[in-house]
C-alpha cells in the first residue's frame, strides 16, 4: 500500500516539475529591397531568453528591436 | 482575560465531549423479500455519515460509530432493487430486498440537502461519470455535451464552459463538494476549472438557485462530487489509460483509496496530452493542442458523532488558444496546419489551481451541524506574444466559509440554516504586459433559512436568503457594495409512479468587477473590454414545473420553465477599435425572458430486458426588452441513446453496446450582431467489456465518436466566426486496471 501512495505522489513531483524554457527567436527587419525579412537569433533560453523578451534586440547601430519566440 | 480564555476551553471540551460521546453500533441482516435468505455482499451505505459496510455470506452487517442521528442509509446488491431508509444505531434492522426486475434509475443523494433525488422538491439532475463513459468521455466538457439539457460554450476542445439554460460564466457556480470554485469565470475563454479525475458525479440545478448557492448563482449550478472512500477495512487501487486518434491525445491516471478503522485516505494522479484537433477533412486546427496534469487527496475521519473530511487539490494546465492572429486579412485556412504537434505554441494559457477544502460535520440527536472551510488559488497567465512576459497575469486567492445548522422538529419538519461568506483578492502579476482587472477584493456574506414540510406525498419547502457584496479596488480607491435578498418557494406531490413538482425561485448577482472596471485587452477573447462602474444588479425569478411518470419499464420527464432576468449585463460590441481589437463595452438591458422545456423518456421494454432507450429534448428562446434575440442562447438539442447490457460473469464478458446520436438544430434567433449557425448530427458507438475474477476486475472499452465524419460548427463555439469546425471522426480505446483487496 505504501508502496502505491509513494508511486502517485513520485509520479506527480515528476509531473508537475517544469522543464528549462528555450525558444527560437526572430526580429522583423526590411531587406534592401524594401520587403519585410524575418531575421533568425536562433535558440535562447532561461534568463537570456527573458531579458531578449524584455529589453529587445540591440543591432549595431544601437537601436533596439522587438522580438518574436516561439514557444516549444 | 485569562479566565475568558479557561471558559471558552471549558466550553469547547465540553462541546467536544457532547460531540464525540453516544454513538453505537448498527446492526442488521439482509433477506431475499422471497426467500427470506441472507443476501451477501449487499452494501450498506449511509452519504450523509460516508461510512458503509457489506454483508457476510449470511446477509449480516454491523457499522460502528454510527451517531444516534437518525441517517438516510441506502441498501444496494446486485441483482435486487436499491432501497433507502431512515435508521439510527438504537435499532437492529431487516432489510428485505426485492430482486431486481428492471431498474431505470438507481438511488441518488442530491447535495447539500442530502435528499434523495426522488424526494427532492427542487429537481437535481445527476450524472455518473462512469456511466457517462458508456462512450468515452475524454474531456469534463465532453460529459457536459452529453448531459441532458446542459451545453458547453467552448474554445476548441481544450477550453470548456457550461450553459445552463442559455447562462454561463459568472451566472453559474461551481462547486466541488460544497467548495466553491473560483477561477475567473468571467472569461469566455477560462473552462470549468475542475477536473475529471477522482470525480464520482456532478449534479446540475437548472435555474436560480441562490437561496443554497448564494449570489450569482442566476443560472445553475454544477456541484461536482468526488469519489467515495473505499469500504471499511479494505483498500482498491486502478490505473487506467486511454488513446483517442482524432488529436493523438492520452489520458492516463492512477488511484488508491483505502480504509482503516475510522480513516480514511483517496490519492489520485492523472495526466492529459493532446494534439491539435484533426477536421473532417483531414487538417488539424492550428494551437488548439493543450496539456494537464491534476493531483488530488482527501482525508476523512468519523468517530461517534463527528466526521472531518480534508480535501486537497492541485491541478496544471497548458492551453493553445487557436483563431488567433494579428493578420490584416484573416480567413479560415489561416488556422489550419498539416503538422502534427504536441508542444505548446503561442498564444496559450497557463492554468495552476490550488483547492483546499476542511469539513467539519457534529451530529446530534434531532440536528447536525457543518461547518467548512475552503481556500482556491487560481493562477492565470495567458501568453500572447512573447513566451516568457505573460499578457495577463492574474492570481485569485479566495477564502470561503460555510455554516450549515438544520434541526429536524419532527418527521415532517425540518429547519436548515446557514451562513456562507467569502473573501477574494485579485492580484495582477508585476510583470503582465496588460492589466485588465486591476489588484481589488470582494467580500461576500450571505445568510439563509429553509423550512422543509410534508410526508411521503406532499412537500413543501420555502426559504429566504439576504446577501452582502462589497468590491474595493486599490488603485482608484473605489469601493462599492451590492445587496440582495432572495427566495425560494416549492412543492411536490409524489406517488408510486409520478411526481409534481412546482418551485419558485429567486437569484441575484451583483456586477462581477471585470464588468465594472474592465478596460484592457482580453487576448483570449481577441476583445477590447470597458467596464461601466454605474452596473446595477441582476435579479432573477424563475418559475419551473416539473412532471415526472415512471414504472418498471418507463420513465417520462417533462419540465418547462420561465426565468425573467431584470438589469441583464451583457458584452455589446461598439463600432470603434483600440490597438487594432474590436471595442466591447459591458451594458445592461431592462429585461430578459427566458423559457423553454427539457422533455426526458428511458424505455426499457419488457419483451427485451437487456435494452435501454434513452431520448431527451431540450429548447430554449431567450429575448431581451427590445424584443431582440440574446447572444449565444444555445440551439435545440436532441440526443437518443441505445444501450444493450449483457450479465455479469467470471472471466471475460461483454458489458454493454452504446449507440449515442445528438441531433444538434440549427440556430436562427440570433442577437443583431450575431450569425446563426448550421444544424449537424453526431452518432457514436461504444463497447465495453470486463474480465473479471476474484479479486481483480479489468475494464476495456473502444469505439468511435463522430461516425459519420460530420462536419459542423457549433453555435456556442468561440470560433464560429472563423467557421472553424469541430473534430472529425475519432477512434478510442481504453483500459482500466481495478484491483480490490478485502
Amino acid at each position: 500500500m505504501k508502496k502505491v501512495i509513494l508511486g502517485i505522489l513520485a509520479i506527480s513531483a515528476i509531473g508537475f516539475t517544469s522543464c528549462k524554457k528555450c525558444s527560437e527567436c526572430h526580429y522583423e527587419a526590411l531587406d534592401s529591397s524594401g520587403m519585410e525579412v524575418e531575421v533568425e537569433l536562433g535558440e535562447h533560453c532561461g534568463d537570456d531568453l527573458k531579458a531578449l523578451e524584455s529589453s529587445g534586440y540591440q543591432l549595431s547601430d544601437g537601436t533596439f528591436v522587438d522580438v518574436h519566440c516561439h514557444a516549444h | 482575560m485569562k479566565s475568558q480564555t479557561y471558559k471558552l476551553m471549558f466550553l469547547a471540551l465540553i462541546f467536544l465531549d457532547f460531540a464525540c460521546c453516544y454513538s453505537q453500533v448498527l446492526k442488521g441482516v439482509v433477506l431475499n423479500s422471497d426467500t427470506k435468505i441472507g443476501v451477501p455482499d449487499a452494501y450498506i451505505y449511509s452519504f450523509d455519515l460516508e461510512i458503509g459496510n457489506s454483508t457476510n455470506e449470511k446477509g449480516n452487517f454491523e457499522i460502528s460509530q454510527f451517531p444516534k442521528y437518525k441517517s438516510k442509509i441506502l441498501i444496494s446488491a446486485h441483482g435486487y432493487e436499491d432501497q433507502s431508509m431512515f435508521i439510527s444505531s438504537d435499532s437492529i434492522i431487516t432489510i428485505l430486498m426485492e430482486p431486481k426486475h428492471a431498474m431505470l434509475d438507481e438511488f441518488v443523494v442530491a447535495t447539500p440537502t442530502g435528499k434523495l433525488q426522488g424526494e427532492n422538491i427542487t429537481y437535481v439532475t445527476t450524472i455518473k461519470l462512469n456511466e457517462s463513459a458508456s462512450i468515452n468521455n475524454n474531456t469534463i466538457g465532453e460529459v457536459l455535451t452529453n448531459a441532458p439539457g446542459v451545453y458547453v460554450a467552448s474554445v476548441g476542445r481544450g477550453i470548456s464552459k457550461p450553459v445552463i439554460r442559455g447562462l454561463s460564466g459568472n451566472r453559474v457556480v461551481t462547486y466541488l463538494d460544497g467548495l466553491r470554485i473560483e477561477n475567473q469565470q468571467w472569461g469566455g475563454d477560462h473552462g470549468v476549472g475542475v477536473t475529471a479525475l477522482g470525480i464520482d458525479r456532478f449534479e446540475i440545478i437548472k435555474g436560480p438557485s441562490s437561496l443554497l448557492y448564494g449570489s450569482d448563482a442566476i443560472g445553475g449550478v454544477l456541484y461536482f462530487v468526488e469519489a467515495q472512500y473505499a469500504k471499511k477495512n479494505t483498500s482498491k487501487s486502478f490505473i487506467e489509460t486511454s488513446f483517442e486518434s482524432n488529436s493523438l491525445s492520452n489520458n492516463t491516471s492512477i488511484g488508491k483509496q483505502f480504509t482503516k478503522e475510522n480513516s480514511k485516505f483517496n490519492f489520485f494522479y492523472g495526466s492529459s496530452l493532446n494534439a491539435d484537433y484533426s477536421l473532417p477533412n483531414g487538417l488539424r486546427i492550428l494551437d488548439s493542442r493543450f496539456v494537464s496534469q491534476a493531483f488530488k487527496t482527501s482525508y476523512g475521519y468519523n468517530k461517534n458523532r463527528w466526521k472531518i473530511n480534508v480535501r486537497y487539490n492541485f491541478s496544471k494546465s497548458i492551453i493553445g488558444i487557436p483563431g488567433h492572429s494579428h493578420k490584416d486579412s484573416i480567413y479560415t485556412e489561416l488556422f489550419y496546419t498539416d503538422k502534427l504537434d504536441w508542444r505548446s505554441t503561442l498564444p496559450y494559457q497557463n492554468i495552476t489551481n490550488n483547492f483546499i477544502n476542511v469539513e467539519n460535520k457534529f451530529y446530534f440527536d434531532k440536528s447536525y451541524l457543518t461547518m467548512q472551510i475552503g481556500h482556491t488559488i487560481n493562477s492565470l497567465k495567458e501568453f500572447e506574444e512573447k513566451v516568457t512576459i505573460p499578457g495577463i497575469d492574474m492570481l485569485l486567492n479566495s477564502s470561503t466559509l460555510n455554516l450549515r445548522y438544520a434541526y429536524k422538529f419532527s418527521s415532517i419538519l425540518e429547519l436548515l440554516s446557514g451562513v456562507q461568506g467569502m473573501y477574494q483578492r485579485n492580484t495582477n502579476g508585476n510583470n503582465a504586459e496588460e492589466i485588465l482587472i486591476p489588484n481589488s477584493f470582494t467580500t461576500d456574506l450571505g445568510i439563509y433559512s429553509i423550512l422543509f414540510a410534508g410526508n411521503k406525498k406532499l412537500k413543501f419547502q420555502s426559504g429566504l436568503r439576504t446577501d452582502c457584496r462589497i468590491i474595493n479596488v486599490d488603485s482608484r480607491n473605489f469601493q462599492k457594495d451590492f445587496t440582495g435578498i432572495n427566495y425560494a418557494v416549492g412543492g411536490g406531490y409524489f406517488t408510486k409512479s409520478s411526481i409534481v413538482r412546482l418551485n419558485l425561485s429567486s437569484g441575484f448577482r451583483a456586477p462581477h468587477t471585470s464588468e465594472m472596471i474592465a478596460n484592457g485587452i482580453h487576448h483570449g477573447s481577441f476583445q477590447y473590454v470597458v467596464g461601466d462602474l454605474d452596473l446595477m444588479t441582476e435579479n432573477a425569478n424563475q418559475i419551473d414545473l416539473m412532471y415526472e411518470y415512471s414504472n418498471q419499464h418507463l420513465a417520462i420527464v417533462f419540465n418547462p420553465f420561465y426565468n425573467q432576468i431584470k438589469n441583464f449585463i451583457y458584452l455589446q460590441r461598439q463600432d470603434s477599435v483600440i490597438d487594432s481589437y474590436p471595442v466591447y463595452n459591458y451594458v445592461q438591458n431592462e429585461k430578459v425572458n427566458m423559457y423553454g422545456a427539457d422533455l426526458g423518456v428511458h424505455y426499457h421494454p419488457h419483451f427485451f430486458h437487456r435494452l435501454h432507450i434513452e431520448s431527451s429534448y431540450s429548447y430554449l428562446r431567450a429575448i431581451n426588452s427590445n424584443n431582440e434575440f440574446i447572444d449565444q442562447i444555445p440551439p435545440g438539442k436532441w440526443m437518443a441513446n441505445i444501450k444493450i447490457e449483457f450479465d455479469e460473469k467470471e472471466g471475460f464478458y461483454f458489458k454493454n453496446i452504446v449507440i449515442r446520436n445528438n441531433f444538434i438544430l440549427g440556430q436562427n434567433e440570433v442577437a443583431p450582431n450575431e450569425i446563426p449557425s448550421k444544424g449537424y448530427n453526431l452518432l457514436d458507438f461504444g463497447i465495453n467489456s470486463v474480465v473479471k475474477t476474484k479479486q481483480n476486475e479489468i475494464n476495456l472499452n473502444a469505439g468511435v465518436k463522430n461516425i459519420l465524419n460530420c462536419n459542423y460548427v457549433d453555435h456556442l463555439s468561440n470560433l464560429k466566426y472563423l467557421n472553424i469546425a469541430g473534430p472529425g471522426i475519432n477512434y478510442y480505446i481504453g483500459i482500466k486496471f481495478n484491483i480490490i483487496n478485502k
